[in-house]
């Protein structure tokens, strides 16, 4: 592999070459901050964040996007270069709605070894990122105490519509991360850059609302986005209420597909987080059965594999239980809509198992999940109550003390049998990602081999969609 | 005094612009055909060593580089494409250029194209230039009919008036029908442009100039003018001088001798307090500096640069803060959006310049703007937010009175 000769920050290094700076240092333990730039999506250079200094140009370089060359003396945290990131950071910070700089204690740097955790404690600030902001947390790295310009009214108006996608315009820093995501990923282009200069701003289709828009509710864009600007919904508040009540049951559906994200938001190592102990915690705030969603999931698939098993030999089956697929297929292709077969995902099996606990008192569901188009199907289609993911669970526990890495593990709630698994190569609870290409498996159903493809975003559902399904047996769609 | 010679306006004035025989009288499409007997390398070579055009646009980058860079990349399909998106304040050569001579512009892409082997091309108009839109269409209507393009499909299209789009990636977006605004060198045009081909971009005035190099021979051509930016350049001057307008002139030629020879000094009896070189993301020069040569390298020492030829004369009875403060407001409004120093920083400068003007916090904003302005320069994204600050700075260098001019008694004594 050919290699070149690089200085970072007065360090001799050989690399590979056609790395950019930012892969360069980071393989070598330097640490270049960065902010538009989202590992798997092309990179844009907008934020100027990771400039560095490199010897001999004019200007400084954006590390995300400057690829190495031989005898390149880089530096990537040289006073000036600090100086042109504190100033970016304040120009982005005096557009934005700082909701996190009230706070004397933790908005600002004055006590620099405050854990920006406890901010939680006070309640004063409500911001949806708080303590996992990209742009707080380079605020604070920069020491952004002091905002030097006019501030002007942030008056935009959150849009609320979708009541799970939730945008709030006065928070976007206009990284585009959300637009690569939705447009490039996902092929659903809705959002979209708008204006120019001080006004740019990121809309969804035409500047209509979100509910009005082409938006299919995958949610990406809130994985995505570094700041408070799009995010889910949140229920803290109702769900700690009813979580308190004793004239309610509440029910929580527990996934596992939170434990890797809590374990980031907790920064404690792998392992320490398990779902046990988020029960032990769960139980611990009032809610009365916490059960694991795998049943939910293997009812899921259980009737995937049956719809499969029915139809493979009348040509190409081709099966999903995501909604955000389904409102996409609705909306992109809606000629094929009855092509496909569409079954029940986990959180309407589970709404189905709630339903039949109605007793005595009132049962009250929550679904916790990552998932975030399961989220929003909860919200729209599926009648659970209340939805949490990961940052709000988090969120949750900060508020009340709950921290699960203490807790002593408990057992979660066993409410059925479950159903044998199968197909679980095809069927499985599989990872969104950015590629191009659908997944290629081999399974055998009723004892023959069968060809099938997997989609993991919906980039490769509208591939597939287009015309390269018939060339499966089977084809699962996922968002 | 020195004499303006006249390549690129050869024949302004002389013939029609609609008539693409007067042209072929004056010797139109005889350079064309002159090329196409000769090897593109050597033709390359012609326009790069021997003749050493540098492009007319503002950066003054090598024509031949940026041609050999496109002939060498191995590509099915390659364009051709003239820069006629003259957004710079204060510049209006391209547009005189055109009105005058739409076909040397032409030719000078068709030599480009044989060059490169490029079969299409493109001339991107600025939106305003309704006029020039339909004389280009025109020209190339009538060059086709007459074969002379020889399959080479030149279109005319024009943006939708955002000055950024002057920029040669931001004018490929925009071609492509995305948002204007500049992308990612590496990779360069002439490696992957439009659509991911290797692609020629240069400036409406380069074009024009190709045509006499191929004509009259590289040794011609680089006898004129300074030896470090050969050949003639189209001046734009206007601002407080008696004879405003465009003329060519020699790159030997002085600051003075255009201001004062060619255009006939400052009006009224008034005196030079500063000139605008290059346009208006450029600095500004003082009277005591009018003796520089009209070239890259003569101006450098004086901290400005020949820019896209614009030449912006003002007297002492201008405010120059009051100036910058107008530049300020169409930075605001032009810049893209796209990076966060420049979508940001332009209204901040904005907003410091008004308050200076208006005699609020006067010493605070300048210190601001000192500080907003090089982290600019060193961050932003393209040349529009990099330059920005540029005419603030340099007005503040020369002329601090102007800035402190405005403040309350009060404020005065505060600095």
């Amino acid at each position: 592999m050919p290699t070149v000769h690089i200085t970072i920050n007065d360090k001799n290094l050989t690399v590979e070459s056609g790395l950019t700076i930012l892969q360069a240092a980071r393989e070598n333990g330097i640490e270049i901050p960065t902010l538009c730039h989202f590992e798997g999506l092309p990179d844009k250079a907008n934020c100027r964040i990771c400039m560095v200094e490199i010897e001999g140009m004019r200007a400084y370089q954006p590390a995300c996007a400057t690829r190495v060359s031989e005898g390149m003396v880089i530096h990537t945290d040289s006073d000036g270069v600090r100086a042109a990131r504190k100033t970016t950071l304040e120009l982005l910070l005096a557009n934005h709605s700082v909701d996190c700089h009230h706070c004397l204690r933790i908005g600002s740097t004055k006590e620099p070894d405050l854990d920006p955790r406890f901010c939680e404690m006070c309640f004063w600030c409500d911001c949806e990122r708080d303590g996992f902001c990209e742009l707080q947390t380079l605020a604070r790295a920069y020491h952004v105490d002091v905002l030097p310009y006019i501030q002007h009214d942030k008056d935009h108006e959150l849009d609320l519509s979708l009541g799970s996608v939730v945008r709030n315009p006065n928070k976007c820093i206009k990284c585009r991360r959300c637009v690569e995501v939705c447009g490039e990923v996902q092929t659903v282009h809705n959002l979209s850059m708008a204006n120019r200069g001080r006004a740019t701003m990121v809309v969804p289709e035409l500047g209509k609302l979100m509910a009005d828009s082409a938006c299919v509710r995958c949610g990406r864009c809130v994985e995505v986005c570094p700041t408070g600007a799009v995010f889910m919904q949140e229920h803290k508040d109702e769900v700690l209420y009813y979580a308190h009540s004793y004239d309610h049951d509440t029910v929580v559906q527990l996934s596992a597909n939170v434990i890797p994200e809590l374990t980031a938001l907790y920064k404690v190592g792998l392992g320490e987080i398990t779902l046990k102990k988020v029960c032990a915690a769960l139980h611990k705030l009032g809610f009365q059965t916490v059960m694991s969603s795998e049943h939910a999931e293997k009812l899921a698939a259980d009737e995937m594999a049956d719809t499969i098993e029915r139809n493979v030999e009348n040509g190409p089956v081709i099966v999903s239980n995501s909604f955000a697929v389904k409102n996409f297929v609705k909306k992109f292709f809606p000629d094929m809509e009855a092509q496909i077969y569409f079954c029940k995902g986990s959180e309407k099996q589970f709404a189905k198992y709630v339903k039949r606990l109605e007793g005595d008192k009132p049962v009250k569901s929550v679904l916790i999940t990552n998932v975030l188009e399961q989220a929003a199907e909860a919200k729209e289609e599926a009648d659970i109550d209340f939805v949490l993911n990961a940052r709000e669970l988090y969120r949750l526990f900060l508020r009340t003390g709950g921290a699960p890495a203490r807790k002593y593990e408990e057992e979660l709630d066993k409410v059925w049998e479950d159903p044998p698994i199968r197909y679980e190569e095809l069927l499985r609870e599989a990872d969104w990602n950015f590629g191009k290409e659908p997944e290629e498996v081999t399974v055998t159903v009723n004892g023959k081999k069968r060809k099938c493809a997997i989609a993991h975003n919906l980039g490769q559902v509208r591939l597939l969609l287009e015309g390269s399904y018939t060339k499966y047996d089977v084809v699962r769609l996922m968002a | 005094m020195v004499k303006e010679i006249r390549v690129t306006l050869r024949n302004a004035g002389k013939i029609d612009p609609e008539s693409i025989e007067d042209y072929i009288r004056a010797g139109g499409y005889l350079a064309l055909a002159k090329a196409k007997k000769t090897e593109p390398e050597k033709l390359i070579d012609e326009i790069e060593h021997a003749g050493q055009l540098r492009g007319r646009g503002g950066a003054g980058f090598s024509t031949g580089y940026k041609w050999r860079g496109a002939y060498s990349t191995a590509c099915d399909q390659k364009y051709v494409i003239c820069n006629a998106d003259e957004g710079e304040p204060g510049t209006f050569k391209d547009r005189t250029i055109i009105e005058n001579d739409p076909h040397t512009i032409l030719e000078g892409m068709l030599i480009c194209a044989y060059a490169i082997g490029a079969r299409e091309g493109f001339i991107y108009v600025r939106g305003e230039y309704g006029h020039c839109i339909e004389l280009l269409k025109k020209a190339v209507a009538d060059a086709e009919a007459k074969g002379l393009t020889d399959g080479v499909k030149i279109h005319v299209t024009s943006g939708a008036g955002s000055y950024v789009c002057g920029e040669e990636t931001a004018l490929l977006t925009s071609l492509e029908g995305k948002r204007g605004e500049p992308r990612l060198k590496p990779p360069f045009p002439t490696v992957a442009g439009y659509l991911g081909k290797p692609t020629v971009v240069n400036n409406v005035e380069t074009f024009a100039t190709v045509p006499v190099i191929v004509d009259k021979g590289a040794e011609w051509f680089r006898k004129i003018g300074d030896p470090s930016y050969p050949g003639t350049k189209v001046f734009c001057l206007s601002g407080d001088v008696k004879n405003k307008g465009v003329y060519e002139l020699p790159t030997d030629a002085t600051i003075d001798d255009l201001v004062n020879g060619f255009g006939g000094g400052v009006i009224d009896g008034h005196q030079v307090k500063a000139i605008q070189m290059g346009g208006g993301s450029c600095g500004f020069i003082t009277a005591e500096n009018m003796g520089l040569a009209l070239n890259y390298d003569a101006l450098r020492p004086a901290g400005v640069s020949l820019g896209s030829g614009a030449i912006l004369v003002l007297d002492e009875e201008h405010n120059m803060a009051e100036f910058v403060r107008g530049t300020s407001h169409f930075f605001a409004h032009e810049s893209c959006g796209k990076c966060a120093p420049c979508r940001e920083g332009t209204s901040r400068l904005e907003e410091a310049m008004d308050a200076i003007c208006e005699g609020r916090d006067v010493e605070k904003n300048i210190g601001l703007i000192q500080k907003l302005a090089q982290g600019m320069r060193m961050s932003c994204f393209c040349p529009l937010g990099q330059g920005a600050g540029n005419p603030i700075l340099s007005a503040l260098r020369l002329f601090p009175d102007d800035f402190r001019g405005k403040a309350p008694e009060s404020a005065k004594e505060d600095a």
